[in-house]
């Protein structure tokens, strides 16, 4: 059975967002209960310097917003940013997870298909009311302000504090409704010297500058620290964050250092009927293989060589890939127009963190890994025409088999189930019946693992502790037999 | 073995005697270095097929192959006797589980300058640095290979069996001494630095030191008997010394290697340890 390789890939935006703050705890006035749910954060490490850019997604009043970020050094004004939306748009349509599809050859004839591209998106954004105030009361908490900026529609503090509760009096004396155990979380960033930086938003600023919305914040700093405190960001969090990590490295795969890296599951076939529902479909893939890593690790969704000379940046493309302006804006400078033979390495992590599974902050190493990777799903169409010719018959049968495993990948994969699925392994044009094979996501067990591949880890590693069992064994007799023996000769 | 020891041994005996004179059964059990590669090849099975480190199975092939091959080059060389390809397996399964490359081709590097080095990097007669160990700072060096601290994650299993596995190794060396040393005082300094001074609680500590990769370095890198002092204070002090600049490396200079480099740098000075801490030197046991 030929296959004839045409590429037609969506990418989507997965996660529903709230409001969002990176690396800082949200600080607020009114006692809202206050969710970090999604952020993302673009890292740039050349050497010791670092740049990250946070993006904020931030819906409600702006003069509600505030921001706290721990900074290792004070930052000067030109090492402050504020950047465009668009490139962590363009970031994540061009790493998404995507899903292929091909289409089979007819078995007894061959004939073409055109390519075709379609993309589509799926975000939504929940409003959240913060009220906010400034004042200053520095001198009296032992606060000092370092430095005083205004950078696009923000006015920025960077604060160094001598002790923790002096900083939680501060930020709660200008009304800053900061979480119940905060100056305990602060502790440990105040005692090693790290620096604050707090962001509000200057409202004439923001109107001048006529964007409806506040725009990320691009850092840099040198530090032999590569490191995201996100600790911080788990202050008044009751649920599991997700963050996503989009890296640039001269090396290779940027990866975590205290947790384990773990890459997503890719290159499996899924059935048609996903089509629609895929942005729900990697949604609980991400779900299961999060439990099924015990909620402790953090994957790797897309890692790529996009270094300007380097031919093939994709594959298949969803979106275009970074070019010059795209790393101009993320940070990246050792390379530009006249630099191209430079190399840049890109990396995408997601990690969904909780206060329990990752008690430390994320520390990364740049490793020069360069292998290719990417999250890809793959649909197989069957052959258009009639094939019922000879060659027809060994091709059902392969068929039917392909998608057997198909549904039992899908199973196994993001636990769907649905009395209907039988049908789909004999019924070859799915294009109408889309509903028929909705997933039935109330019905599978909410434990995130079927029996059947409960079996299949456990067994396995239940084997190696018995073969390793026995070995250990095996080895202590030959020795208590050899000095038996040896005494007696 | 002859009708005589039938005699006054009995059948069973005399037939378990002669069983364990056949080729299979010759090798001297007791020698340690056969429970290590065995420990070792589990842990390499079980991070292989359970956490998903490697798809290609020619890099640790390429280990296996350059190690025992220098081993072979080099002892043939120098006279050995035929058990060393033990001490070169074990080597191999170090690189193996520590050392991360792009391609086979260093991993083959790796090996023969790890070897290669036991050989020839040698004072009064004893290698300084742990085979592994130097192999993994000089690939490094070239920037073509890395370590992946959090290769293992966390879990408690793991600590479980990478514990009683080396209880079972160092006892029979008894070489337990530099491992809790190491550990004990890393532990200390750790508990004063990250939950007294900077207030940080249990479970960041404890995080960090429930990685595979921190116990792995304990049990089975610094408690090569081969290259570790000769006495026992001399262990003692040796392994607190590593565990003071490991954690100085890690906590003031950020470097996220700093077991792998301490054990590089404080190797540089065991034979001063060997001069003033007179001890009996190691050997493995032999046929």
């Amino acid at each position: 059975m030929k296959i004839k390789t045409v590429s037609l890939a969506l990418a989507i935006l997965v996660f529903t967002q709230e409001t969002q703050a990176f690396c800082g705890f949200y600080v607020s006035q009114a006692p809202a209960n206050l969710f970090n749910h999604k952020s993302e954060v673009i890292l740039v490490r050349d050497g010791n310097k670092t740049v990250i850019t946070m993006s904020n997604d931030f819906q409600g009043d702006v003069s509600d917003f505030a921001m706290v970020v721990p900074v290792p050094v004070v930052l000067r004004r030109d090492q402050i940013k504020v950047v465009d939306r668009g490139i962590f748009e363009r970031l994540d349509a061009y790493s998404a997870p995507r899903l292929v599809e091909y289409h089979d050859e007819n078995p007894c004839y061959d004939y073409r298909y055109a390519p075709t591209m379609s993309m589509s998106g799926n975000s939504r954004m929940m409003e959240d009311n913060v009220q906010f105030e400034l004042q200053e009361s520095a001198k009296k908490q032992q606060v000092t302000i370092e430095a005083s900026y205004t950078v696009g529609e923000y006015d920025i503090l960077i604060l160094s504090a001598k002790e923790s509760d002096g900083l939680e009096t501060w930020l709660r004396s200008n009304n800053y409704q900061i979480p119940a155990k905060a100056s305990e979380i602060l502790r440990p960033y105040v005692l090693s010297n790290t620096k604050f930086f707090v962001v509000k938003v200057n409202l004439e600023k923001q109107k001048e500058s006529g964007f409806d919305y506040l725009r990320p914040i691009s850092i840099l700093f040198e530090s032999e620290k590569f490191m995201l405190p996100i600790r911080l960001g788990m202050a008044n969090a009751q649920d599991a964050q997700d963050l996503i990590v989009y890296a640039f490295t001269k090396e290779g795969r940027v990866e975590p250092t205290n947790y384990r890296t773990v890459k997503i599951a890719t290159d499996r076939n899924v059935p048609l009927f996903v089509e629609p529902y895929f942005g729900t479909f990697y949604k609980d893939l991400f779900d299961r293989s999060y439990h099924r890593e015990r909620e402790s690790a953090v994957f790797l969704e897309y890692a790529w060589n996009v270094s300007p000379m380097n031919g093939v940046k994709c594959d298949p493309c969803v979106s275009p890939p970074p070019v010059f302006d795209d790393f101009a804006e993320a940070g990246v400078d050792w390379v530009s127009g006249m630099n191209a033979q430079s190399n840049v390495f890109f990396t995408r992590l997601h990690v969904r963190y909780t206060r329990t599974k990752f008690p430390q902050d994320l520390q990364f190493q740049v490793t020069p890994n360069r292998e290719n990777f990417q999250a890809r799903y793959v649909m197989h169409h069957p052959a258009e025409g009639d094939w019922s010719c000879t060659a027809g018959a060994a091709y059902r049968v392969d068929l039917e088999n392909r998608r057997r495993l198909e549904v039992d990948e899908l199973a196994s994969l993001v636990g769907w189930t649905n009395p209907n699925y039988k049908d789909y392994i004999t019924e070859f044009s799915v294009t109408s019946q889309t509903d028929k094979y909705a997933p039935n996501r109330e019905d599978f067990l909410p434990a995130y693992r079927l029996p059947s591949d409960k079996d299949a880890g456990e067994r396995g590693k239940l084997i190696i502790l018995l073969i390793g069992t026995l070995g250990l064994a095996m080895i202590r007799w030959f020795q208590w037999r050899q000095s038996k023996f040896s005494k007696i000769a | 073995m002859n009708r005589i020891e039938l005699r006054v041994y009995g059948c069973k005996k005399y037939a378990m005697n002669r069983i364990l004179t056949l080729p299979f059964f010759r090798p001297n059990w007791n020698d340690a270095r056969y429970l290590q590669i065995f420990l070792l090849t589990s842990f390499l099975l079980y991070g292989w097929l359970f956490l998903g480190w490697f798809e290609f199975a020619g890099i640790y092939m390429a280990a296996f192959t350059s190690c025992l091959l220098t081993q072979h080059f080099w002892a043939r060389r120098k006279g050995l006797p035929s058990g060393s390809w033990k001490s070169a397996m074990i080597s191999a399964l170090g690189l193996c589980l520590l050392l991360k490359v792009n391609f086979w081709p260093w991993m083959f590097l790796a090996g023969v300058i790890a070897v290669s080095s036991k050989f020839l990097i040698v004072i009064n007669r004893k290698h300084i640095f742990n085979p592994t160990n130097f192999g993994i700072v000089a690939l490094i060096l070239t920037g073509n290979a890395w370590i992946s601290p959090g290769q293992w994650g966390s879990g408690e299993l793991v600590v479980l069996l990478i514990g009683l596995g080396a209880v079972g190794v160092l006892f029979q060396v008894d070489r337990w001494d530099v491992a809790l040393s190491f550990l004990f005082v890393l532990f200390l300094l750790e508990y004063a630095r990250t939950l007294l001074y900077l207030g940080w609680s249990w479970d960041v500590l404890l995080h960090k030191f429930n990685s595979g990769t921190i116990l792995l370095f304990a049990f089975f890198m610094i408690t090569d008997p081969r290259t570790a002092p000769d006495s026992r204070a001399g262990r003692i002090i040796w392994g607190t010394m590593i565990a003071m600049l490991s954690f100085f490396l890690s906590q003031f200079f950020h470097l996220y290697k700093a077991p792998i480099i301490a054990l590089f740098a404080v190797s540089l000075i065991t034979p001063l340890f060997d001069r003033i801490f007179q001890g009996k030197r190691f050997q493995w046991l032999h046929q």
